[in-house]
């Protein structure tokens, strides 16, 4: 064979070798892509069930590198805050908000996580930083109103709540019950005219709720319709005998027109629902005296005086749980006010919220169990 | 082609008017109630759209009246301090029995190196009749700062036919005895007046009805600078919340008719311990004749004193409804005034408070109780954005139905819940318990601006029967409001004059029959905030001409009754 032959025949081998090496890399890389993909696949099924740990296997095998890397740390930091380990969260959806600083959905997680802490400043930036970075979404501006009603903060709630009323892309449900909640905003400044205009823009909702027709008395009362807006709550009831809105109107209604008898009825039922609505006790308290029923009206003022001293204690503890997103004593404490006023649902909210911030805390897990 | 430019003219100008119109409703339709945003139109502006419009209901009377003053609070030291939020007050009196009313105002004060606590100069302008006034503080033998000065009382205490003085304020107070020649004597040592506390508002009135005024005194927080905490608001330095303060017990002191007083805190059971007193008013709320106390605190209960005789009282705010709002929450009072607003009779209670709170209109149940009925009343619909502070019922229209106007104005440089500076409110009322605010562009260009308000006082600073305003503002030139509501009805200005009673009936009730109604006036002691409001009391008669009755019950439990009276003018009514 000629030498030149010979070197041919070399080079073809060479580079045949070297076509195969880079298939084979190749095939190996998207083997192992493939592999990675289908683990993020296999830990949302488990999301979907529920399986929250068993996500987070899967995800933790692969890895944090590359974009699929990335959706895995951030399915992660799901798992973490839909299974309550809220500070373990907080590490990783703030590594992959630091990773990604233009990751909606990272300070999506990250707000939800903070939330559910009672961390309300740290939830807040979140949000608003969700609200830079995706204007079409409605849901970070409706946590933040109701961030900032809980804090009393009313103009920034109308504000939130007004802007994620602009949002047009979301079912009509939702915008109804935004618009609802921006109508109670409104309510609570004084706004009438613009709470009206607020429900005539969800008046289209069949049928309209209990919430809807208190919304609309209340508007009427503060045009001096006395009538209308009693007839109005009057529906309110007939829809949710319950509506603890509409019995509260209700009952004010009935003291301001000098109609103690009814009011005493309909304060009675409503302090029976919610034995921490010291609204209404202070109304039971203020019917009773016209009645002339001097004891009953004492009783009633001192517990609502005592209620109202146990939410002024939840607006000092709050506003310390916000300036320490992990203390899980002050979290505690907020759980022990909110068993005092009977609502379990809050105390247990607190209750988990401590844990998650010092699982130890055995005070905690005894008070969470049933 | 003639035909065509016209008609090309015409959708032009039909487009042109659509925009402009557009643009006109928008405007109106922009009914925000942003406290530096005047109201817009209100509903009978809208119905009567095509009405010529009458001018303003109030012009600034300033230039013409000359009463420039400014009261100073010492902010530019940046101390920061609560002091400086209170603000100062106005007080309308005829001080030298010439008919006309003359109007003094509080100076405030400031600081010096090493947290010194210096007074400013009060001033007194007296009315020369003919709408302008002429500062006499040094005449007078006012200038002489004494202390950080806030509030103003006015009230013949000595039963000399002269109107006298009481200046509060920040360690002190001062009384000032008009010697009848057009000057006063400061006698406040010598009359027994002790107090050293920080007093805001002050009130007068025969408490113990022996036939002399009385004073009750309503004291703030313990701010001193000893006591003196860093705040922050959005994080930068600002002024602390009251709520960082303790109370400070309220004083009464009872005239022993010698000139002198007597501290009879303690005798009248007046001793609780949580107030932060800004505003008091005197007044019998259950017909029983003998004056009561209504105290307007600061974050903490308003307190109801009743009166039990002997210069005994009981607190009874809880018991009668007045010392909470209608969720049971105390709120940030400052100003009251009092109205029959429903004309059953009763005196209804108003009081201004702060933001995120709504004004507090209390409705007397004959005498048992009250009800709070702001909502109801149409209060609640100007928002809760308002820091408000001095009020006074006038019937600025003399349709026979007292209306409300309110100063307002933030306490604190960076407020996250409202402005600094406010726009005032004024409130139509339909005599029927219910009032309508009235839109700025027909208040005034005053309603059209914002300010930093305080005390204000009304009456009628011109004789002219409509009722003035004078307003305080914290570090800027005080306002002078000159009535001009055009089409006003006919009216009957009504000065009471005691002789068994007090010389200043504090408590007297006139109840005028005109027309088939009867509208009752209260001779009230203190009222709105920090200041005095003209002690005549108004009529408002609409298009009636004719008086049938006027009822006057003294203190002193007489009755004056006076058949067929003139109109449109002052009538003295004195106690036989």
């Amino acid at each position: 064979m000629p030498l030149a032959t010979k070197k041919s025949v070399r080079l073809l081998v060479c580079l045949l070798l070297v076509i195969v090496g880079i298939g084979g890399w190749c095939a190996y890389l998207q083997t192992k892509s493939r592999t990675r993909k289908s683990l993020v696949e296999r830990a949302r099924a488990c999301i979907l069930r529920n399986e929250f740990d068993q996500a987070i296997n899967f995800l933790n095998q692969v890895g944090h590198d590359g974009e699929t890397g990335f959706e895995a740390v951030l399915l992660s930091g799901e798992c973490l805050v839909r299974s309550g380990q809220l500070q373990e969260a907080v590490a990783v959806l703030s590594y992959a908000v630091e990773r990604r600083p233009d990751c909606a959905d990272g300070y999506r997680w990250l707000a939800a996580c903070y939330y559910d802490l009672g961390a309300a400043t740290q939830a807040v930036a979140c949000l608003l930083r969700v609200t830079d970075l995706d204007q079409s979404d409605a849901r970070p501006y409706r946590l933040l109103g109701k961030i900032y009603r809980d804090f009393k903060r009313i103009d920034d709630a109308i504000e939130a709540l007004e802007s994620a009323s602009r949002i047009t892309r979301i079912d009509q449900n939702t915008q109804a019950e935004i618009l609802l909640e921006l109508a109670q905003g409104y309510v609570e400044k004084g706004l009438f005219d613009e709470a009206r205009g607020a429900l005539v823009k969800c008046d289209w909702i069949s049928p309209k709720s209990s919430a809807w027709h208190t919304l609309q008395a209340e508007c009427s009362y503060a045009d001096h319709e006395v009538e209308t807006a009693t007839r109005q709550v009057r529906q309110a009831l007939r829809i949710g005998p319950n509506h603890q809105a509409a019995l509260q109107l209700l009952a004010r209604i009935s003291l301001e027109n000098d109609e103690p008898n009814e009011a005493v009825e309909i304060a009675s039922r409503a302090v029976q629902l919610r034995p921490d609505d010291h609204k209404s006790r202070h109304v039971l308290s203020r019917a009773y005296r016209q009645l002339g029923m001097e004891t009953d009206a004492e009783r009633e003022e001192e517990r609502a005086q005592r209620t109202r001293q146990l939410f002024d204690r939840l607006t000092e503890l709050s506003k310390s749980a916000m300036d320490a997103p992990t203390d899980a004593r002050v979290r505690l404490e907020l759980a022990k006010v909110w068993i005092e006023l009977g609502r379990d649902d809050m105390a247990a909210t607190w209750l988990r919220a401590s844990l998650a911030c010092d699982p130890n805390l055995s005070e905690a897990r005894d008070l969470l169990r049933p | 082609m003639q035909t065509r430019r016209i008609w090309i003219l015409s959708i032009g100008l039909l487009a042109a008017g659509s925009v402009s119109l557009s643009i006109l409703l928008l405007r109106n339709g922009d009914s925000s109630l942003d406290p530096t945003k005047p109201l817009g139109k209100d509903k009978s502006d809208r119905a009567n759209l095509g009405a010529p419009k009458p001018p303003p209901m109030f012009a600034d009377f300033i230039g013409q009246s000359q009463i420039r003053f400014t009261y100073r609070n010492g902010e530019e030291a940046n101390h920061y301090s609560i002091l400086e939020s209170l603000g100062g007050g106005v007080a309308i009196l005829d001080y030298n029995e010439d008919g006309n009313q003359d109007v003094m105002l509080a100076g405030g004060g400031g600081f010096g190196d090493g947290q010194t606590i210096h007074g400013l100069p009060n001033a007194l302008f007296r009315n020369l009749g003919d709408g302008s006034f002429e500062e006499i503080t040094e005449f007078a033998g006012l200038a002489q700062p004494l202390f950080y000065s806030h509030g103003l009382a006015a009230a013949d205490f000595d039963n000399d036919g002269w109107s006298d003085l009481l200046v509060t304020g920040y360690g002190r107070v001062a009384l000032y005895l008009n010697l009848g020649d057009g000057t006063f004597r400061e006698v406040t040592i010598d009359a027994g007046l002790t107090d050293t506390g920080w007093s805001t508002s002050a009130a007068w009135g025969d408490l113990n009805q022996d036939g002399n005024l009385d004073l009750y005194i309503a004291h703030y927080v313990n701010w001193s600078f000893q006591n003196h905490p860093q705040c922050f608001s959005e994080g930068r330095p600002d002024v602390c919340s009251p709520r960082k303060f303790g109370p400070t017990k309220d004083s009464v002191y009872f005239n022993q008719g010698d000139g002198s007083f007597a501290d009879a805190t303690v005798h009248a059971g007046l001793v609780l311990e949580n107030a932060k007193g800004l505003g008091v008013i005197l007044l019998d709320v259950d017909g029983d004749r003998k004056l009561d106390i209504y105290v307007a605190n600061d974050t903490t209960d308003n307190h109801l004193y009743r009166n039990q005789g002997a210069g005994r009282f009981e607190e009874v705010g809880r018991i009668f409804g007045v010392a909470l709002d209608n969720d049971g929450v105390p709120n940030g009072s400052m100003g009251i005034d009092v109205s029959d607003v429903n004309n059953d009779g009763w005196p209804d209670i108003l009081v201004t408070n702060f933001a995120r709170e709504s004004q507090a209109l209390y409705r007397n149940q004959s005498g048992r109780g009250f009800v709070h009925v702001s909502q109801l009343a149409g209060l609640m619909a100007v928002g809760r954005s308002f820091v408000s502070f001095g009020v006074g019922f006038l019937d600025f229209d003399r349709d026979g139905a007292e209306d409300i106007f309110i100063a307002n104005g933030h306490v604190v440089h960076h407020p996250t819940d409202s402005t600094v500076k406010q726009r005032p409110l004024l409130f139509r009322s339909n005599g029927q318990g219910r009032f309508l605010p009235v839109s700025a562009s027909d208040a005034g260009s005053y309603f059209e601006s914002t300010h930093l308000a305080r005390g204000a006082a009304v009456g009628d600073l011109d004789n002219d029967g409509l009722i003035d305003i004078c307003i305080s503002h914290t570090n800027d030139s005080c306002a002078v409001l000159r009535n001009n509501s055009a089409h006003a009805g006919h009216y009957l200005k009504v000065i009471l004059r005691g002789k068994s009673s007090a010389r200043t009936p504090v408590g007297a009730v006139a109840t005028l029959e005109v027309a088939g109604k009867r509208l009752v006036r209260f001779q009230k002691g203190g009222g709105s905030y920090l200041s005095q409001h003209e002690s005549s009391l108004f009529f408002g008669l609409g298009e009636t001409d004719r008086v049938e009755r006027l009822v006057v019950q003294w203190p002193s439990l007489r009755e004056t009754a006076l058949l067929n009276l003139p109109i449109d003018r002052p009538l003295v009514v004195t106690e036989e």
